[in-house]
């Protein structure tokens, strides 16, 4: 999966490179909307087609809401302790 | 709000695709898939770079605004470990690896997908993106009760964008910067922990 890094670290490079370019930004957020919907709706296909996926789907999507409330509250219990001793003004 | 709809309301058609059977049995997702996200690695690499304020932000604000997306990152992984530990059917990799994707479903139910598996993507993209829907709904409550930077957390990657106008109506607009910065950091990392989380 490096590979996948290293495109990742070249797009940001070149992204440097175009600050200057905003005509080029617009194209790049529009390419970027539909390659992101295409993925998603090739996700959803092999969802569609997977029978293994699609009989646990329940059980994903509880998995799934239990993750985020996880995430949620830790994230948010944590700031709660940096916002006091770091940021409120007393 | 609405990107999320449209995101989803792809996600759903593609699901209705493959259960009607109206696609060939050929059809090799993961080789597919696979070219797909270099293209999307590619291109959320230069809208990143691009974009002034990442940097801006950065160079503008002191050493304190650092440990916002830190205490955010370890938060979550707090959070998400624990309901591996409460879900048996979750491994505490699979775990964090989802709570990883901080809100950015888009780009973290890709990733899990290819990194791990169909289901598991799956997962990470209801998951993020109802932790998106949360915030937006449930800031207020949390900013009265856990101090101003709650919001941010709890937006995680999203903090930058789509709930960044909750944030700065319940914070502040001193936040708003706060959570700009946060959300960038979180939104530039994703990428990074999920593989990190996967292939260790």
């Amino acid at each position: 999966m490096i590979s996948i890094l290293l495109v990742l670290t070249t797009g940001i490079l070149v992204g440097l490179m175009t600050v200057r370019k905003p005509r080029l930004h617009r194209i790049n957020n529009h390419l970027l909307n539909w390659s992101i919907y295409l993925l998603l709706f090739l996700l959803g296909i092999s969802v569609g087609t997977n029978e293994e996926v699609i009989r646990s789907l329940g059980k994903i999507g509880y998995e799934a809401v239990a993750i985020a409330i996880g995430s949620i509250a830790g994230s948010v219990l944590f700031s709660g302790l940096l916002y006091r001793f770091l940021f409120k003004k007393k | 709000m609405k990107s999320s709809l449209i995101i989803f309301a792809f996600f759903v058609a593609g699901i209705l695709a493959g259960l009607s059977g109206v696609i060939p049995s050929g059809f090799d997702w993961d080789k597919i898939g696979g070219y797909a996200l270099y293209i999307l690695m590619f291109l959320a690499g230069s809208s990143i770079g691009s974009d002034r304020n990442s940097w801006k932000v950065l160079a503008t604000h002191n050493y304190k605004i650092i440990w916002v997306p830190v205490t955010i990152i370890l938060g979550t992984m707090v959070g998400a470990a624990l309901v591996s530990l409460v879900l048996p059917s979750l491994t505490l990799r699979e775990s964090l690896a989802v709570g990883a994707g901080f809100g950015y479903y888009s780009l973290s139910s890709v990733f899990i997908t290819q990194l791990h598996s169909h289901s598991l993507g799956v997962v990470a993209l209801l998951s993020n993106i109802f932790r998106e829907v949360a915030t937006l709904l449930i800031t207020p409550f949390l900013v009265t009760y856990f101090g101003k930077l709650a919001g941010i957390a709890s937006g995680g990657a999203t903090a930058m964008d789509t709930t960044l106008p909750v944030i700065s109506r319940y914070s502040g607009k001193e936040y708003a910067i706060v959570a700009v910065f946060s959300g960038i950091v979180l939104t530039i990392l994703v990428p990074f922990l999920v593989t990190f989380i996967l292939t260790i």
